[in-house]
């Protein structure tokens, strides 16, 4: 807990946007070995990528007798038709519904929990806890037919709301285990203070303890949204209409025994990811900005 | 200071609407399953109660057992490899060399990818027919030593292991490099004025100052790598031979293909205990105060 | 300054888009169920007039982008405007996929209102009488063109042994022993007759660097060569008895022709006549390696010459011919003539609906199994349709007629081991023993005794 508290300190006085000192490295010649190190990686990475990319832009038998090369003509139908002819735009939008309201669920109903186990001592706050993480440690389908027969009760099939809360409900374990070690470094100090000038629990929460530990919210919204963004079963389960289909269930569509199109398939993969890089890169912004906008509030 | 006496409500009503949905929708459903472990189906719609003859059953399957030892290997593997790989990048990242941002953004981009995604192109790149590996042995004079690895039940799991590394790694890049983002500057700075650099300081310096993130990222991922489903349902079936085949994958077989809900729900109920006793234990043995 | 403000703009944007998605989103969940309340609220009210709102809810395997997927929404759209009280809500997925729902919705007792299926499946939900009995809709006059469409043979391919029929038959398939007829003449080698043959031509193939025989292992696709394997050395008795009748147990009993059906695969496989590493190749790839001239011959069902054209086109197809499964001469109890296949797939109808709906359920599988519907899906080379129908030979490909012919004229049929043994059991061949024999881990008595508990296990649970 004397981390954030030297932290703190520090930003104080020193409002730089960089929150750790450029650390010097050596020799040059180390230098260029982490460069290369960072490049090779990032190689490995980004190959495979673009390789998706040009198979998104090639032809069934282009792809069949042209594997690992750059298109040999470079034809667009398979977007056009991936987006359209497959449905993929619908799915897009379900999707994006999905993982947006999965979230809201998410980040409203674990804040304050993490809060209270994080900053409160009582009696059962251990047996709480633990009971809060166990869902961590089971796989959904085990759970399936059980919920499965619960949305049923409710005659909720068809509802991208219904679907949110469970998705939303099953991330509640995993993140309050990470947003309560978050919010257990915040410095004791701060809300004594706050205390003492007459803050009441709802103000210290909202204007204290939700602002400082804004990092950590972030990190339960993105790993929410990789959670969400790709779960297969539960809304294949949940889900019949077609125009209530989320974007994972389109991609399985593309190859089946009556059915084999790569290239689409690639095509609906490309527009898959869009929005889930971009969504990273918004948050990420967040991340470093969190950490150090919380810590001068404080 | 003790503000908690004074408002037991507050907290209650803190508490209450997570865990409510918390507990309807998750908790309960899996007390449901623990009960169904221990039932018989018939049929599909009739079961009957069997006591614990599911777990007999269970722990006397050949197949369990195998899955049980794929799983733990992955859960070894998997967290080794993406932890070591996710610190080192981590830190490199951490140190802002110059276009760090763009290094940042690109590791994690296969983690957005949904796994049929990464099914599909580690399929083709482990391809007997097309795949890179075999043009790879060819170069370097090891034909006759070439195995499709998704064929061959010795190599098929490590297959999965590279393609999931290659898959989930970014997600421990960015917990590491915010957990190194959160040490204090001072002590670095007074470090390396010291004149600790390199290995050193990173072995004095920075693991024990995130011990608590390194700690949180071997739990999770193991955790994590004992439910993994998607990437095995896609890329193998679990086969050649069950040799892939993990226990999540075990589960869904004997529920949803094997018509066996009862021995389904054992395996998610052993699944339930392995992965608390591993967190419980991965606890004590990490248990280890941060310096500071 | 600029490069942050420039970046929250940015942010801003994607948080509105996504906001304004959701609402978007909401509004569109919130219209359909708005409307499903509609329709059943008014199904409940007006239960006397001929024209009530129905929703049916169907499930088929052809999703979008397959001939059969066009069809199905073609035939949807006239329903829009020739039955506008009746509302269908077409459910599609892999087949896969398809099964694993099926079985959850039947777990929970909600099942889809009309469903592709197939038999093994249809066979475990009609112990529940989860799924109507189709016996008195054939004999209904009401419904006289099932009569007419089908053979006698087709309409009881899903009978129960106390003369209940689960499904309505819809695609048809029959096994196929396909070649590439230019490498054949070619290197002047014929297709075999006898499994003799076929091991003798085996290392002749193996010598020009070609596979003898292809498949696509990492998908399990074993199910149709084991039942030829056991039709052929055991006979169809032995067959039956085994996958339904009272030696459900006997598996591993040599009497019943299951351990020399093993052997002779661990013999195909030890002559060399798969690649090294088809356990790693998917079915398509499986494809590929023969469109491309890789392999000699590929050992499945009828929908293959449309998986063939996808791989190599018309001009590689235009090369594929087909034969029997050869016989075994040394298997005396060996069925000689059966082939793998008949109606293996169908549509069934969900029981508990109310009479009205039920008819309109029935209707709707009437469409989708007419010949109407199906004979422009065979003419595009997507499957063998079940029916008798009359099609235009010129349309199809000369060993997709090869295929229908053989359906049409075959004398027996036994279905492929996943669609008659018990699940549990047809994995255990599949998955395990022979997975295990080509990957050298088991010998055939090894991976007989896992069929042998899988089955034990199986009957033990009834």
């Amino acid at each position: 807990m004397g981390i954030l508290n030297l932290l703190s300190k520090k930003s104080s006085k020193d409002n730089s946007p960089e929150p750790n000192p450029q650390l010097k490295i050596g020799s040059k010649v180390t230098l260029r070995l982490i460069y290369l190190f960072l490049a090779f990686c990032a190689l490995i990475v980004l190959l495979p990528l673009v390789w998706l990319f040009f198979s998104s832009l090639k032809t069934q038998a282009d792809l069949t007798t042209n594997t690992w090369g750059p298109p040999k003509i470079w034809v667009f139908a398979n977007y056009a038709k991936a987006w359209t002819g497959a449905k993929i735009n619908i799915y897009l939008t379900n999707s994006i519904f999905v993982t947006f309201l999965s979230i809201i669920i998410t980040v409203v109903t674990v804040t304050p929990i993490s809060f209270v186990l994080a900053r409160y001592k009582f009696k059962a706050k251990k047996f709480i806890y633990y009971i809060a993480i166990a869902g961590m440690m089971i796989p959904i389908h085990s759970a399936i037919i059980p919920i499965y027969m619960m949305v049923g009760k409710w005659d909720m099939y068809n509802n991208l709301g219904a679907l949110s809360l469970i998705y939303g409900a099953f991330r509640i374990s995993i993140s309050i285990f990470i947003l309560e070690s978050f919010m257990s470094s915040i410095p004791r100090e701060l809300e004594e203070c706050a205390f003492i000038d007459g803050c009441s629990i709802w103000k210290l929460f909202t204007s204290i303890i939700v602002p400082l530990s804004k990092d950590g919210i972030v990190t339960i919204a993105v790993l929410t949204v990789l959670a969400c963004w790709n779960e297969l079963l539960v809304s294949m389960l949940l889900l019949n209409r077609p125009e209530l289909k989320t974007l994972p269930i389109g991609l399985i569509g593309f190859i089946t025994e009556f059915n084999s199109e790569y290239t689409q398939l690639a095509a609906g993969i490309m527009i898959a990811i869009i929005p889930s890089i971009l969504f990273y890169i918004f948050a990420q912004e967040n991340i470093e900005k969190g950490m150090i906008a919380g810590a001068i509030k404080g | 200071m003790n503000i908690t006496k004074k408002n037991i409500w507050v907290i209650l009503a803190f508490l209450f609407p997570g865990l409510l949905i918390y507990i309807y929708l998750v908790l309960y459903p899996i007390g449901q399953s623990v009960v169904l472990s221990t039932f018989k189906w018939d049929t599909l719609a009739s079961s009957r109660f069997v006591g614990l003859e599911n777990y007999v059953t269970v722990f006397e399957s050949r197949l369990f057992w195998k899955s049980f030892t794929n799983s733990l290997i992955f859960m070894v593997a998997t967290t080794a490899l993406q932890v070591i790989i996710g610190f080192i990048l981590g830190y490199l990242v951490y140190l802002q060399l110059k276009g760090y941002r763009f290094f940042k953004v690109m590791y994690f981009v296969p983690t957005v990818l949904p796994s049929v995604a990464v099914g599909f192109i580690w399929n083709y790149i482990y391809s007997p027919g097309m795949g890179l590996l075999k043009p790879f042995m060819v170069a370097i004079g090891q034909a006759e030593n070439y195995m499709p690895p998704l064929a061959s039940p010795t190599l098929a799991l490590i297959a999965i292991i590279i393609a999931q590394t290659w898959h989930s790694c970014g997600v421990q890049v960015i917990l590491f490099n915010s957990g190194f983002m959160s040490m204090p500057n001072e002590v670095i700075e007074s470090a390396t004025i010291d004149g600790a650099g390199g290995i050193k300081m990173i072995y004095h310096m920075v693991i024990p100052l995130s011990w608590d993130i390194i700690k949180m990222v071997i739990i999770l991922q193991a955790v994590g790598a004992l439910r993994s489903f998607d990437l095995v349902y896609v890329m193998t079936g679990g086969g050649p031979n069950h040799s892939t085949e993990l226990l999540p994958l075990h589960l869904f077989v004997n529920s949803f293909q094997n018509f066996n809900l009862g021995y389904g729900n054992v395996i998610a109920v052993l699944i339930f205990v392995l992965a608390m006793t591993i967190t419980l234990g991965l606890r004590k043995i990490m248990y280890k105060e941060s310096i500071y | 300054m600029k490069r942050t403000s420039a970046k929250s703009v940015i942010s801003l944007v994607m948080v509105v888009t996504m906001m304004l998605t959701a609402l978007v989103g909401c509004g569109t969940s919130k219209d359909s169920t708005a409307t499903s309340v509609a329709s059943t609220s008014t199904a409940s009210t007006q239960t006397v007039v001929p024209e009530e709102k129905q929703e049916i809810r169907l499930m088929t395997a052809w999703t979008a982008g397959s001939a059969a997927y066009n069809a199905i929404e073609a035939l949807l759209k006239t329903y829009k405007t020739d039955k506008p009280n009746i509302t269908i809500v077409h459910d599609a997925l892999p087949s896969a996929d398809l099964r694993t729902k099926l079985t959850v919705e039947m777990a929970a007792g909600t099942p889809p209102d009309v469903s592709w299926c197939v038999l093994s499946y249809a066979n475990e939900f009609i112990k529940d009488n989860k799924i109507i009995d189709w016996a008195p809709v054939f004999a209904d006059p009401k419904h006289p063109e099932f009569k007419k469409w089908f053979s006698e043979v087709s309409l009881n391919f899903a009978s129960t042994p106390d003369g209940k029929i689960m499904m309505v038959p819809q695609e048809g398939s029959i096994d196929g022993l396909f070649y590439n007829t230019e490498m054949f003449t070619k290197n002047g080698w014929t297709p075999p007759t006898t499994f003799d043959e076929l091991l003798a031509l085996v290392p002749l193939i193996k010598a020009k660097g070609i596979s003898p025989l292809v498949t696509g292992g990492k998908d399990g696709r074993f199910a149709w060569l084991a039942s030829a394997l056991l039709a052929r050395s055991a006979g169809l008795d032995n067959f039956n008895a085994l996958c339904k009748g009272e030696s459900m147990k006997s598996w591993n009993d040599p009497k019943f022709g299951f351990v020399g059906a093993m052997e002779k695969f661990s013999a195909l496989v030890k002559s060399g006549a798969y690649p090294k590493g088809v356990l790693g190749m998917s079915a398509s790839e499986a494809d590929q390696m023969f469109a491309r001239g890789e392999a000699a011959m590929y050992y499945e069902g009828a929908w293959k010459p449309g998986n063939f054209q996808k791989a190599g086109g018309d001009a590689f197809l235009a090369k594929v011919a087909r034969v029997n499964f050869p016989v075994m001469t040394d298997s005396p109890n060996g069925d000689a003539k059966v082939n793998v296949g008949g109606n293996i797939i169908g549509f069934f109808v969900a029981s508990g609906l109310t009479p009205s709906k039920t008819e309109a359920c029935i209707n709707l599988v009437k469409d989708v199994c007419s010949p109407e519907f199906n004979v422009p899906i065979m003419e595009n080379g997507g499957f063998v349709y079940a029916g008798n129908a009359d099609y235009d030979k010129t349309k199809v490909s000369a060993v997709l007629n090869q295929c229908i012919e053989a359906y049409r004229t075959a004398t027996s049929y036994i279905p492929s081991m996943d669609a008659i043994a018990p699940p549990s059991v047809d994995l255990a061949i599949k998955q395990t023993a022979m997975p295990g024999i080509l990957t050298g881990e088991f010998d055939v008595a090894k991976a007989v005794a896992e069929v042998q508990k899988a089955a034990e296990d199986y009957s033990a649970a009834k």
